[in-house]
This record gives structure tokens, C-alpha cells and sequence, in this order.
């Protein structure tokens, strides 16, 4: 629809292609778009709405007036005189325009002007990245075991066990990876759905690199030689009861391995321990948590009882093992449409994974140390 | 009867606009008026345009009255019209949403109508271009980051105007199933931001404060008015059929674009802007209409890989470049929301 103030559409001839020679065949001249309100003019004490008040009135929709339309544009205050100049500067205080952009300039520096497609944002996570790091090597002193199974580059899944009701496991895995691994190379995890119906918590995931956990998003990851972590246990595993710790759940309906023989990626096993005993879960609160829509509500020694004090974690002592490869050549894409075989061979990854973490179990002498 | 229409005189092409006063029309008609591959171009509008160029002959056909079918039947017959350009669509929602549905729904039924009775003379009506938005996929918390153009449409509860274009792009595929000779093509424009086009989000982010739904920060990608014309003008230069998402390189979350326009944000948590303006729409204090909430909570992007392979679409604005240019202009330029009524192309 036609702003009356811009006249015709000096975009529809956009800046690059303005030497486009056009040939205006207008018979009928257009009316004059009706003068802005003074009092709008007025707010916006810019020199160049000042010029732009008289542009239309004395020119034509022509030729003429849409370059001096792109020149407004570009609007740079070296074209207005020095009086209008003076007047910009001492009325500029009294805009809200002034404060909106101000305002703007301090919170950009949370923020990167491009995010990638999947709304991961670099200069977000480089100010979260010291509370992670500091996370990694000197609160959960996190061990890592065959870190070089994860290849420099191309697609692979990263399959892992899930625990610790939040979800402090997979910033550790993005941390091993990113900041241990050789290749540094970019870790996206897929985030449980109901995360995203909630305030904050999914546009928190987003901003360091979780992704939707769904095919199509996984697919078109992976179709881009990402690394992906995927805990296929989700809500089960995360919000397991403490006295159930390091039993690896159901792996869900084996969507990652349809999501790996479609792409055809290769599987790495992981196990993570120490997660389990961050915050070591009580009991859940059905109630509540339906009415919060919430998927549960942890009861921990700490968490209701000494408010939000207790949501921090304990100083676990974490191992985290990348297992060998787990190649699905054998496989075609089209066993992807085969449930059983879906079936079979999640399974054979939990078992993997449940093995490795047994395994480290051993390795750990005590839970702190 | 000639299969490819390249070149001019009695084998150029014979083009049909429905809304052509409205933004896509014009913008189409400015440049077909310059590609000699038409030749001529049937405005069809309740009003007469200000201007025209000497290829444009206005015709005057209101598509929410009963006759507009055969108005229009005829004049597809009687002009030799190859390829309809079915634009009537409203770019902003309105309050009166029974006169929104005769016009986008109806009015769509007519136009297929007076398509299908033009195919039983000796020009037929050869291609259908309809203009939609990805708005139709809805925002839902179970969307994939980029949605692709088989997902099914579904209606969402409250949302007359989403599901007036949901509706439309129906009836075309229905009419699609029983007359398979014409080509129909759907565009979807993404999230469309620039000086001239109207919508819900040039609207918001035409104002200084913004405000947004606290905790929920989508990404967006905003499509810059040109390039959404050049789609325009590429779907009916080819003959690809079927539905394609028009939209820019590159995303954007909702908080960045509010700080990177300078725009100070307001958050409201949801549940109490949705009884909010849900009151201030019924009085027509607001433009926005509370199903439109879940646009600023959840992901509606669309994958224009489609339109990029089969149309060769590649947009020249990035979304950030779009924003910019808006906030630029419409900094410089009065704000669009204060400026005139809905509609204004409508009636």
C-alpha cells in the first residue's frame, strides 16, 4: 500500500539499478501528497525532513526527485547548511529516536549483527563462554577420554546420555569440543520441544547453539557438515530420580538413527558422568508442573528449600568418554522406513553408551573427586 | 497459439491484475509496463489509478460483489487474457473481518471462476499467479527453523485474516486438481519490510517503542519490498508451477532487530498482552490483532531454497539490510502507521 509521503516508489528502482532508464508515461499528474502534521515534523528536528516537507510539493514524480529521494536516504548531515546542522545536534537530545538508538548501541554489544540460520550468536556466547569455561575446568574439573574419535570435520552425531535435571551436560560437550578438540570445530545440540514453548529458556538455547530437535532441522545440520549432539533419553533421562542414576532410559523412537541413515552420518557414543549428581533428584511435583505446563518440577536436597540458592549445582566430579565410531554403512537410507531395524539399532547404541558409562564409574573414586 | 511468449506484437503476453492499485499491483504494472514481452496489462480495481502507463487499461470490477465473476469472465474472454495475476489480497489485517473474507476468499473463488469459464474459448487463460504469505504456515512452537513449501496448512483459531489466505490457497489448489492445462503458481512472501509496503511488521517497527512478548525471541527474516517485486515479476516470466517461499538470506532474532533499529522494546509477558490487546483491538485502539502474538513468540521461517533453484530468485538485500534500510528511510520519511487508513487500495 502507497505511503502518500513517499510519492511513487523510488525503491521499485532500487539504488544499485537507479541508472535503469525508465520511461515515465504518466498522462495524469499525481495529487500532491497531503503535508505531514506539523507537530510530527516538529518531533523529528532533522534538517533532511525539513527539505523532504517541501520536495514534493514543488517537483513531480519524476526522474529528478527520486535521485534527490536517495540522496535523503543516504542522508548524511554534511548536505544541510551549518544553521540546520546546529539545530540537528542541540534538538537531537529531545527525540526519543536519540535514546531508542542509544539504547540500541549498548545492547548490541551483547549481540552480533548476523546470527547464523539457526539463530546461534557468536558475540553472545563469547560473554557466556568464561562462566562455562570456568565451569569446565575448575568447578566440574571435567576428564576427557578420546577426544581425538571426534573427526576434524564433516558431519557426525554425537549421541549421549542425558541427566542432571538442566541441561549442564550439553554446554559441556559444546565446551570440550569447541575449546578442547583441535579442530574447534562448532557444536549445535537439538533441544527438547518443550523448552521452546517456555519465556526465555528457548531463545536462551538458541542464542548458544541449540537448535529444535526435530528431522528437519537435525537433517538440514547435518546436510551441512555440523557436528551434532543429540540426547536421544530427553525429558526422561534429564529429569531421571537420583536413586535411578547412570540406568540410561529408553532411547527414545530411535529418530536419531533414521536422522543418521538419511544423511548418512556416522554415530559417536558418548557418556558423560558426574551430571547425575549436580542436582540430585528427590522427587517431582506433578501438580505444579501441569499447571505450569512445565515437563516436571525437581525436588533436590536444595531447590525448593533454599530458593533459588539451590539451583546451583553441586561440584560433581565429571568424566565425559567420546566412544569409537559407530559407522551405519552397512546400512541404506532406506532402512530408515524399517521400525525394527530402527528399533535394533538404537538399542545397540544405548548399550554402547551404558557400557562406556559403567566403565567410567569405575574410573571416578568418589563422587567430588 | 504460441508456447513461449518472447518477443512482441500479437504473441506477447496479455496480463490481468486483480488489486493493482494495491502495492504489488502497482509495483507489477510499473514494470511490465517496460518489458516488451506484454503487451498489454488489464488493472482490475474498484478505483481508477492516478496514473498509468499506455499499456494499462483499468478495469473497474469490485471482487466482493456477486457479479464480479462474470464481469471478470468476460473481460478475460474479450481481452485475450494469458495469465491472471490474482493480487487482491490485503496486506494488514482489518477490524471488519467479514468484508476481509468476501474480498480474499470470494474474491479468490471469483477469480478462479472467471478462469475456468475463460478456458472454454479460444485464448485461454493459460497461468494463475496468486500472491500469499508465509504467514499461512502460522508460528507454533513445533515449527522447524525454515519450513519448507508441503508442509500442510493448518488454520489457527482466531486468526481471520491468516485463515482467509489459507482458504485462497485452497480453493487454487482445488481448482489446480480439476484444470491441470492451467499453470498456477503460489508465491509466499516472507516477512516483507521497506517504505511502501504495508503490513503488520512495517507497522510495529515503525515505532519508537516497540513492544515484544518478554522471554520469547524469534528469528525473523524480513524481505525487502523490491525483491518481493522481482519475484513477483520472475513467477510470471517463467513457467514453473507450484508454491514457493519468497524470502531473504539470512536471520535475525526479534531483540536484535528492536536494538539494531534503535527501537526501545517494551516486554509484556504474554499472558497479559493478550487480554490487553485483545481489549484494545475489540475498540479499535490497535492495529494488531492478539492472534498475531504467537508471530512475535514462535518461528515462521520459511526455506526459499525452492524459489532460489526453480525461479532463480536471488534477493539483493540480506534481512539485515532490509531492517536497516527500513529504520533508515522510515527515520528520514513520516512513520507508515500514521500515515492514511487500512485499506486504502480495498476500497
Amino acid at each position: 500500500m502507497s505511503k502518500p509521503v513517499l510519492g511513487r516508489d523510488p525503491f521499485t528502482q532500487p539504488v544499485p539499478t537507479a541508472a535503469k532508464p525508465q520511461k515515465k508515461t504518466k498522462t495524469v499528474k499525481k495529487p500532491p501528497p497531503p503535508p505531514a502534521p506539523p507537530d510530527v515534523l516538529k518531533n523529528r528536528g532533522q534538517p533532511q525532513t525539513m527539505e523532504q516537507q517541501t520536495t514534493p510539493q514543488t517537483s513531480r514524480a519524476d526522474a529528478k526527485k527520486e535521485i534527490d529521494r536517495v540522496e535523503l536516504l543516504e542522508g548524511t548531515e554534511a548536505q544541510a547548511g551549518p544553521f540546520q546542522n546546529l539545530l540537528y545536534k542541540s534538538t537531537r537530545f529531545v527525540r526519543p529516536d536519540y535514546y531508542g538508538q542509544k539504547l540500541g548501541e549498548v545492547g548490541m554489544r551483547f549481540r552480533a549483527e548476523e546470527v547464523d540460520p539457526f539463530g546461534f550468536d557468536p558475540v553472545y556466547w563469547e560473554k557466556l563462554e568464561p562462566i562455562f569455561e570456568f565451569l569446565f575446568d575448575n568447578y566440574f574439573r571435567v576428564d576427557l577420554f578420546g577426544l581425538q574419535n571426534v573427526p576434524d570435520q564433516g558431519r557426525v552425531l554425537l549421541v549421549a546420555n542425558h541427566s542432571g535435571t538442566l541441561p549442564y551436560d550439553g554446554a559441556m560437550i559444546k565446551v570440550a569440543v569447541e575449546n578442547r578438540h583441535m579442530s574447534g570445530r562448532p557444536v549445535r545440540f537439538l533441544v527438547e520441544d518443550f523448552v521452546f514453548h517456555f519465556p526465555f529458556l528457548g531463545s536462551f538455547m538458541n542464542r548458544i547453539g541449540g537448535v529444535r530437535a526435530c528431522q528437519d532441522n537435525a537433517r538440514r545440520l547435518l546436510q551441512n557438515e555440523q557436528l551434532v549432539v543429540v540426547f536421544p533419553e530427553g525429558v526422561k533421562g534429564i529429569g531421571k530420580l537420583f536413586w535411578d542414576r547412570y540406568k540410561l532410559q529408553r532411547f527414545g523412537r530411535g529418530g536419531f538413527i533414521k536422522l543418521a541413515l538419511r544423511t548418512n552420518s556416522p554415530i559417536i557414543p558418548v557418556a558423560v558422568v558426574g551430571a547425575e549428581e549436580i542436582h540430585p533428584m528427590l522427587a517431582r511435583l506433578g501438580f505444579l508442573a501441569r499447571t505450569l505446563k512445565l515437563p516436571y518440577i525437581p525436588v533436590t536436597p536444595t531447590f525448593p528449600l533454599l530458593g533459588p540458592l539451590g539451583a546451583i549445582p553441586l561440584p560433581s566430579k565429571w568424566l565425559i568418554q567420546f566412544g569409537r565410531p559407530i559407522s551405519l554403512a552397512q546400512y541404506t537410507p532406506e532402512d530408515a522406513d524399517d521400525a525394527l531395524k530402527i528399533m535394533q539399532l538404537a538399542e545397540k547404541v544405548r548399550s554402547t553408551i551404558q557400557q562406556m558409562v559403567t566403565e567410567l564409574l569405575k574410573k571416578r573414586k568418589t563422587v567430588f573427586t | 497459439m504460441p508456447e513461449k511468449q518472447a518477443g512482441d506484437g500479437e504473441s506477447a503476453q496479455v496480463v490481468a491484475i486483480t488489486g493493482s492499485l494495491e502495492f504489488f499491483g502497482s509495483g507489477l504494472v510499473d514494470r511490465l509496463e517496460s518489458d516488451p514481452r506484454y503487451r498489454k496489462i488489464l488493472a482490475i480495481d474498484v478505483r481508477a489509478p492516478s496514473a498509468s502507463g499506455h499499456k494499462v487499461t483499468f478495469c473497474p470490477v469490485d471482487l466482493t460483489t456477486p457479479e464480479a465473476g462474470h464481469e471478470l469472465a468476460a473481460l478475460f474472454r474479450s481481452n485475450r487474457v494469458n495469465t491472471v495475476v490474482h493480487l487482491a489480497f490485503l496486506s494488514h489485517p482489518i477490524h471488519d473481518t467479514a468484508y476481509a473474507h468476501e474480498l480474499q476468499v470470494i474474491g479468490t473463488m471469483h477469480v478462479l471462476n472467471a478462469v475456468a469459464a475463460a478456458q472454454r474459448g479460444k485464448t485461454r487463460v493459460k497461468k494463475v499467479v496468486m500472491l500469499s504469505s508465509t504467514m499461512v504456515y502460522g508460528a507454533r512452537p513445533d515449527n522447524p527453523n525454515f519450513l519448507q513449501e508441503d508442509r500442510p496448512l493448518k488454520k489457527i483459531p482466531n486468526c481471520p485474516f491468516v485463515n482467509d489466505l489459507v482458504e485462497a490457497e485452497e480453493q487454487l489448489h482445488q481448482f489446480a486438481n480439476k484444470h491441470p492445462k492451467v499453470n498456477t503458481t503460489v508465491l509466499r512472501m516472507g516477512c516483507l519490510l521497506g517504505p511502501r509496503v504495508d503490513g503488520v511488521l512495517p507497522r510495529l517497527l515503525a515505532c519508537s517503542t516497540v513492544p515484544s512478548v518478554m522471554g520469547y525471541d524469534p528469528l525473523f527474516q524480513f524481505l525487502h519490498e523490491t525483491d518481493a517485486l522481482d519475484a513477483l515479476k520472475l513467477a510470471l516470466d517463467q513457467d514453473q508451477e507450484g508454491i514457493f517461499n519468497i524470502v531473504a538470506e539470512g536471520v535475525l532474532p526479534f531483540s536484535t532487530v528492536l536494538r539494531l533499529g534503535g527501537k526501545v522494546s517494551i516486554p509484556i509477558p504474554h499472558f497479559l498482552w493478550e487480554k490487553v490487546s485483545g481489549f484494545l483491538w475489540a475498540f479499535q485502539a490497535l492495529d494488531i490483532p492478539p492472534s498475531f502474538l504467537d508471530f512475535l513468540r514462535y518461528l515462521w521461517m520459511a526455506d526459499g531454497t525452492k524459489a532460489r533453484r526453480r525461479l532463480g530468485f536471488s534477493p539483493r538485500f540480506t534481512t539485515r539490510e532490509t531492517l536497516l534500510e527500513f529504520v533508515r528511510s522510515s527515520r528520514l520519511s513520516q512513520a507508515p502507521a500514521a500515515s492514511g487508513t487500512v485499506m486504502r487500495s480495498a476500497r
